[in-house]
């Protein structure tokens, strides 16, 4: 969660409150100029694999991120578990984002408040040795591949927030 | 408002790469207790007004704050009327938290928010208290929240008081 939720963070605080506008069309008004909705295949569950950290005493705990892409917003939510299958999923944060879609050259363009936030494109990555399909995800420039499944790999790495 | 919300969402989201699993770090750990009902629910703070260049509308922004047994949500809304009705949702960050109990001698129980992300540091202490509220010209029950050393106000009902930003510049 953390890279995800942390870009987010730092695209929150780079928009200005005033690109959200009259309440009536405040959905129409952070649109881009033409949104598009997301196709079955885009939108839904995806993970992202963090990574696993280790302190001395303790087990190796594994950090994994859900993406909820929905026709007007984006759920992130971060889990931590205790093995590496990422089962018994223990919930930490969430964070939830007005979100609107722009179809481009293959793939989708994401839209904050008037703002180009990142990218989306299916492609297929290797997992393991086998392919599945991935979701590439770029968000304020930190590249993300994302599964339909929680799988240990692929890991983008954690914040250090000073 | 923005560093208001890149801050909760900073705050929330840093915890020490060293995570201590399910137990408690250095300070000696305070027992969990249940929040009070009359803490729980939703409270409601006042984000500030700015203006909307594209439509010369004033922009109101009010956070819900929803305080549960086992989770704290945080919802910003926007609304152009100073009655602050009509809320557009723009965002929400939620949390699975645990409240903790501290009294001081001589001065009323507080409680602190221990969000599960931040590895037993708690986020916020909250305390009851009554403040002045220009608006309504009387003093109206209010949630005072300590964020580290700045002291935020939220009421039972969105308030055009005790605006955030101003604390935040």
């Amino acid at each position: 969660m953390k890279k995800v939720i942390t870009s987010l963070a730092v695209l929150l605080a780079s928009v200005s409150l005033a690109g959200l506008s009259d309440t009536a069309t405040a959905h129409a008004a952070s649109q881009p100029s033409k949104s598009a909705t997301l196709t079955k295949s885009y939108r839904g569950t995806w993970y992202v694999y963090d990574g696993s950290f280790k302190e001395a005493g303790s087990p190796r705990l594994y950090s994994v991120e859900k993406l909820q892409f929905a026709s007007h917003h984006l759920k992130v939510t971060q889990y931590l578990s205790k093995n590496s299958a990422l089962t018994g999923r223990t919930e930490r944060l969430s964070a939830n984002f007005q979100m609107r879609y722009q179809k481009r050259s293959g793939g989708y363009v994401m839209w904050t408040n008037k703002q180009k936030v990142g990218t989306l494109k299916r492609a297929k990555a290797k997992v393991h040795g086998k392919s599945m399909t991935a979701l590439k995800v770029t968000m304020q420039g930190t590249k993300l591949t994302a599964f339909r499944r929680a799988v240990a790999s692929h890991a983008v790495g954690f914040y250090q927030l000073s | 408002m923005n560093k208001l919300i890149k801050g909760c969402l900073l705050v929330l989201a840093s915890f020490s790469f060293f995570a201590v699993v399910g137990t408690t770090t250095g300070q000696a750990a305070s027992k969990t207790v249940a929040l009070p009902k009359s803490y729980r629910g939703t409270w409601y703070l006042y984000g500030g007004v700015s203006m909307d260049s594209a439509n010369k509308l004033p922009v109101f922004t009010v956070v819900r704050l929803k305080l549960q047994s086992k989770k704290l949500n945080l919802g910003v809304y926007t609304t152009n009327t100073p009655d602050l009705k009509s809320q557009a949702w723009q965002l929400s960050i939620a949390s699975p938290v645990t409240y903790t109990k501290r009294i001081k001698k001589g001065h009323p129980a507080v409680y602190r928010v221990l969000p599960r992300s931040m590895e037993g540091e708690s986020l916020a202490i909250l305390g009851k208290t009554k403040v002045k509220v220009k608006v309504l010209n009387k003093r109206v029950k209010a949630l005072r929240i300590n964020l580290d050393g700045d002291l935020v106000y939220a009421f039972r009902r969105p308030l055009q008081s005790h605006a955030m930003d101003t604390l935040l510049d």
